[in-house]
């Protein structure tokens, strides 16, 4: 066979492949899944009005936002418009296009984790190097720590698929992806960034877990996982051993104790966040009534925005839009459940796990059921770049959704 | 789920290929399996169980701890800036205020701050020194200076000594020294204006002024125990002030100021801004011309006769139990409540101060501040509602009810007293030792016989006696919106039937106590047709805007007796007033019935040897519809003024004096038969420039029979009383006839002890005109006092009262 010959024998197989590909596509393009993508609107429209009634306060005293009351909410409203757009479009895409290029975007994302850590180049805020982009430019700067979550879900996607029963290995199931996984954990760990850690921790671990690894493994994960947890939060180890100031370990355990100094400073976020739940009572203040969101409770368009809900809605509108999450998040691995092939029920679980995860641990924290992390909630919390990958990821969702056969028709 | 994907495409028959086709569709089929398997964990995990912690949490904060957090919110969103409500008003009945509240500015000094201010300017002046003044320039005050210029004016606006200014000031160690506290608002703002512009040149920093409200009384001392005075936190502490507090302080407003993460503030125009709302005022039944007139005639008795005790007045309308005044003797300003207003607990201060010198650089020793204390307390008390005394003959009025509604004893029943009765193994005397003989019903109750009484008691019998006790209500409280209310301390049922010697004692007024209150309210219940009222003080209550809000309603508790019953009471308390012992309390022409009373205090004896008595009176008119009831009490007068000790003697001449003011007042209008006419009043006209004829007919017309003539010219020059003066018509008119009226001063003569007659012509003969009250009639009747003292100059004309009435030498 000459090069010649070859070549185009490649060329030709290339292409038999992607007309394969694309008449499986047509063939199993049904419709989107409904049910999703309504939970996912109504909580996004929901998390706008919400994040309006919260954030126009501060909006209204800040002389950086030229006291414009709607100024955060007419933001995130753009994003959300561009956001949507995003995941329509995204939906319309075979998401089997990501299984080839999905080493590169590990790559990349690698890369981007590596970068932000070079001093002079990351962008710190509040002392966390986090961010990439343009200094003092806000359009266009992104956590690259974002941009590896969907790096994770997409590479992991695509490498446990093609791993199969291997999976249950050590040296190929296991082995490589903790080691990539707890790379990234390191990476994005040393920004700081713990609620970053932690979340990409879960997602590539519940990646692992769905796609097989040996339930030793699973054991053995979540009892280490379970001594640290432990170790850490009901111990003096970190106080006594590690010598680190475990303030946010401290408050968790007694937010209204301490000294007032302590109230006033560490303390200051989880006691405003309780009182603004606790003080929301059975059926809360009324929408748009919130007292605590002037000035009174820290970050309450941002990782508390659901300590609002709590007080003008009460435990009744909040349970509510608990259970609009619980409703996403169980269609979302039922969708998983129902993909068409392994690579789209992983890239499903990824996203439904972070989405999950996120959902959880924010108001974990504004109820203080576990410490302070500072973590966003999705659909809620003000921050544009978060809340368009999010509606993308749900464009992802929704476009495996799509190749799922329609039952039979009776 | 999903099965394997059927192999549309023809497969060659290769059973190697087949089963190697097989298996690879086994493996993506098990590890399809495994994902779609462990998918469902993490679906249970992450969208049931995470959500179920979640809620369990929020319900435990939402529900659990809502109060705790709530009040918490509350106390970090209103911590800034209340809005202070205006306490109510307390007005009389015609709307005349008794209390009122106002800002006030408390003045206190940081001499901390004025030290380093004094300082600097001991150091600029040193500096301006060393450098030399430029021209035109002008050495600063010295601090010395400074702080004397500070001290003088505060002392001069304040009205304190610039040495106890200066004192404190000197208190470098302090940050805070008091200097006066709420004084009205001017002088606030002239301290405030002093602070800003001053001769030293700067504004004056270490002067601070806190405003906050200031209660005024206008009348000081009148009512002083109803309405009662606020504490040091602007709170009730006694009086309607403390047992209306809730009403009258009104609810404070809030602003809701947010912090920021400096803690400073800022402001929202939001919704969270809760007006004050204005304490609700009072307006109370009492009359405050009335209770003047009470507490005048109280002050009067006290101080004509002793009383060791102090004595009291209520007077009251027997119509509904609205109490018209209500006083206690000794009473106190309560703008100062804290002074002491008596002589006696004067001294009994100064005495302890003595006895107990203070340590060292303490102003009082902790003894003086427990006796202040204790006396405080005592000149707070309210004697009428407050203190029960064994109330003696003016209890008889019940007694009487009790038996003619018993039909036990009607207006022919007859008594005879041979100056006491034998009950048991005791002799209780009549308070008439000789006797009063055989005597109808009215001539019983006229003399006050205590053997007619114990035999009226013995009528009705013990049970019955004792149930009309608890009717009357003497051993309840009454009910009275007063603070102290207090009930009365009967013998117990079981013993009071056992004995012979309660019943008898108690049918005359003994050997149990009442409150004044207590007893007037159930005598109201027998001459009002026989309804026994709850006494009561607040008639309305008003919010700021002066809609009613709450109004008293005066429905009677029960009857006690009947109405024909109570005709019959009334009618012989007249009796008791016009013919029998209790004469001193007559007003000229009113019909006035009533119950004299003069009760030993059972067992206690003075450091003479005398029984302690409560000397009494209880009046009420008109005699035959009564609009208003009296029961004065003088607790222990002296033994030693020259009046005998009784009832009749001491308290119905103070209460003669104190009706004859509040029936005019009340419009009740008087009515005079021809005894009294010389008492009325009637306006003299003007006569000069007529003849004597006809002066003498136009005096006849206005009711003048009495004139005489000075000089021997035709026509009137001048007359005394001038014209439009009202006099009592019985005066004696002088007409000038051409002769000069005389400028020369008259002597008012002494007429005590003299007879109606006797007395006017006394005064007459003096140039003077005599206007009598009180008892009328011959028999026995004398003045008892006079409105001016004997000796005094006064110009010819002038009005002498003289208090009409009876001395009797045994008591009531």
């Amino acid at each position: 066979m000459t090069r010649e010959e070859y070549r185009r024998l490649k060329r030709m197989k290339e292409k038999e492949q992607r007309r394969r590909e694309r008449e499986a596509w047509e063939a199993a393009r049904g419709p989107m899944d409904l049910p999703f993508l309504m939970l996912a609107m109504m909580l996004l429209g929901i998390g706008l009005i919400m994040l309006l009634s919260a954030s126009f306060p501060s909006a209204q005293a800040d002389p950086d936002v030229g006291y414009d009351a709607l100024y955060y909410f007419k933001r995130q409203a753009g994003f959300a418009g561009l956001g949507v757009f995003a995941m329509l479009w995204m939906s319309k895409i075979n998401y089997h296009r990501f299984e080839g290029p999905a080493k590169w975007i590990l790559r990349i994302s690698f890369v981007l984790l590596v970068l932000v850590l070079i001093p002079g180049v990351g962008i710190t805020r509040n002392h966390a190097t986090r961010w990439l982009g343009i200094p003092g430019v806000q359009a266009g700067q992104f956590q690259p720590s974002e941009v590896a979550k969907l790096g994770i879900i997409i590479y992991f996607a695509q490498s446990i698929s093609s791993k199969r029963e291997k999976m249950k290995t050590w040296r190929e199931g296991f082995l490589p992806h903790i080691v990539i996984l707890l790379a990234a954990v390191l990476l994005i760990g040393k920004e700081p960034h713990l609620s970053g850690a932690i979340l990409i921790f879960g997602i590539g671990a519940a990646m692992m877990v769905v796609g097989g690894i040996h339930w030793g493994w699973i054991a053995a994960g979540l009892a280490s996982v379970g001594t640290a947890g432990y170790v850490v939060l009901f111990t003096d180890f970190m106080e006594k051993v590690v010598k680190y100031n475990a303030s946010r370990i401290t408050v968790w355990r007694d937010p209204f104790g301490g000294t007032p100094e302590f109230q006033r400073d560490q303390a200051w976020q989880t006691i405003q966040s309780l009182i603004t739940v606790g003080s929301g009572g059975l059926l809360g203040v009324g929408l748009g009534k919130s007292r605590q969101k002037f000035m009174f409770l820290p970050e309450e368009h941002n990782d508390f925005i659901f300590a609002v809900v709590f007080e003008e809605l009460g435990l009744v509108g909040a349970t509510l839009i608990m259970a609009l999450f619980a409703m996403l998040i169980i269609r979302g691995f039922w969708l998983a459940i129902h993909a068409r092939d392994r690579f789209g029920s992983l890239l499903v679980v990824g996203v439904t796990t972070q989405i999950a995860l996120q959902t959880f641990l924010n108001i974990a924290v504004v109820t203080n059921l576990i410490p302070n992390t500072g973590i966003s909630l999705p659909f809620f919390s003000y921050g544009g770049t978060a809340l368009a990958i999010q509606l993308v990821e749900v464009g992802i969702v929704l476009s495996v959704s799509r190749q799922i056969k329609a039952p039979k028709a009776g | 789920m999903a099965p394997k994907a059927p192999n549309r495409r023809p497969v060659p028959p290769k059973a190697a290929k087949a089963s190697t086709e097989k298996r690879k569709q086994d493996t993506l089929r098990r590890a399809k399996a495994v994902i779609q398997r462990r998918t469902i964990y993490l679906m249970l995990g992450f969208g049931v169980a995470a959500f179920l912690a979640l809620f369990a949490k929020a319900y435990d904060l939402t529900i659990n701890q809502h109060d705790e957090l709530q009040a918490r919110a509350s106390r970090q969103q209103t911590s800034s800036t209340t809005i202070s409500a205006s306490r109510g008003t307390i007005y009389d009945r015609n709307g005349v205020i008794l209390a009122k509240s106002a800002t006030a500015d408390t003045v206190f000094l940081d001499p901390v701050v004025i030290k380093k201010q004094a300082d600097a300017l001991d150091e600029e002046r040193a500096k301006k020194v060393a450098e030399g003044l430029k021209e035109g320039e002008k050495l600063p005050v010295s601090g010395e200076e400074y702080k004397d210029i500070i001290a003088k004016k505060l002392a001069e606006i304040l009205e304190l000594e610039e040495e106890a200014v200066r004192e404190k000031m000197e208190k470098t160690w302090s940050m805070y020294e008091t200097l006066r506290t709420r004084v009205d608002r001017d002088i606030g703002d002239e301290i405030r204006a002093f602070i800003a512009d001053n001769e030293t040149g700067r504004t004056i920093q270490g002067i601070h002024l806190s405003s906050d409200a200031k209660r005024y009384y206008p009348y000081g001392a009148l009512a002083s125990h109803v309405i009662g005075f606020l504490d040091g936190d602007n709170k009730g502490a006694y009086g309607l002030e403390a047992i209306y507090e809730e009403e009258l302080q009104g609810t404070k407003g809030v602003e809701v100021t947010a912090k920021d993460a400096n803690g400073s503030q800022i402001m929202f125009q939001y919704e969270q801004h809760y007006d004050a709302e204005d304490g609700n005022s009072l307006q109370l039944t009492l009359d405050a011309n009335i209770q003047s007139y009470l507490e005048r005639g109280l002050e009067d008795m006290v101080s004509k006769f002793g009383g060791k005790y102090g004595a009291t007045g209520v007077v009251m309308d027997p119509r509904n139990g609205a109490i018209l005044a209500i006083a206690s003797n000794p009473n106190y300003d309560v703008n100062e409540p804290r002074q002491l207003y008596t002589e006696k607990f004067q001294e009994e201060l100064a005495q302890v101060d003595e006895e107990y010198p203070p340590e060292p650089g303490k102003e009082h020793s902790a003894e003086y501040y427990d006796k202040l204390a204790e006396l405080q307390k005592k000149q707070w008390r309210s004697k009428a509602v407050n203190d029960t005394y064994e109330p003696g003959s003016t209890f008889k009025v019940l007694t009487l009810a009790m038996g003619l509604e018993e039909g036990v004893i009607n207006l022919n029943s007859n008594f005879t007293c041979n100056g006491g009765l034998q009950v048991g193994d005791r002799f209780i005397n009549c308070s008439n030792k000789l006797g009063h003989g055989s005597q109808n019903l009215k001539e019983a109750v006229g003399h006050s016989c205590n053997p007619a009484f114990m035999s009226i008691g013995f009528a009705v019998g013990s049970n019955k006696f004792y149930d009309y006790l608890l009717d009357f209500g003497l051993q309840d409280k009454t009910g009275v919106d007063l603070q102290g209310d207090v009930g009365g301390i009967l013998i117990d049922r079981d013993i009071f039937v056992k004995a012979d010697i309660y019943l008898a004692t108690n049918s005359f007024g003994q050997t149990f106590n009442v409150t004044p209150l207590q007893l007037i309210t159930a005598q109201s219940a027998c001459i009002n047709g026989g309804y026994l009222y709850t006494p009561y003080v607040v008639e309305k209550e008003l919010d700021s805007d002066g809609n009613v809000i709450k109004q008293h309603d005066a429905t009677p508790v029960r009857q006690v007796i009947s109405e024909e019953t109570s005709a019959t009471v009334r009618d012989i308390l007249e009796y008791v007033v016009s013919d029998g012992g209790g004469r001193n309390g007559q007003v000229a022409g009113y019909r006035i019935g009533g119950k004299t009373g003069t009760a030993d205090k059972t067992g206690i004896k003075d450091e003479n040897g005398y029984n302690e008595v409560v000397v009494s009176f209880m009046c009420f008119a008109p005699a035959d519809d009564p609009q208003v009831i009296m029961l004065l009490t003088l607790d222990t007068p002296s033994r030693f003024t020259g009046t005998f000790v009784s009832g009749g003697n001491m308290a119905a001449p103070t209460a003669s004096a104190i009706m004859s003011d509040i029936l005019p007042y009340l419009g009740i209008a008087p009515q005079y038969d021809d005894e009294d006419a010389g008492s009325a009043d009637s306006t003299v006209p003007y006569v000069v420039g007529l003849t004597k004829d006809e002066a003498a007919a136009k005096l006849t017309e206005y009711g003048f029979s009495a004139y005489r003539t000075v000089g021997g010219g035709d026509t009137v020059t001048d007359q005394t009383p001038v014209g439009g003066a009202i006099v009592p018509a019985s005066a004696e008119i002088i007409l000038y006839m051409g002769a000069e009226k005389s400028g020369e001063p008259c002597t008012v003569p002494n007429v005590v002890g003299l007879s109606a007659s006797e007395a006017n012509k006394a005064i007459t003969n003096a140039g003077l005109i005599m206007k009598s009250t009180g008892a009328s009639g011959t028999k026995g009747i004398k003045a008892i006092s006079q409105s001016l003292e004997p000796e005094k100059q006064v110009p010819a004309g002038t009005v002498v009262t003289v208090q009409m009435g009876q001395t009797v030498q045994h008591a009531d």
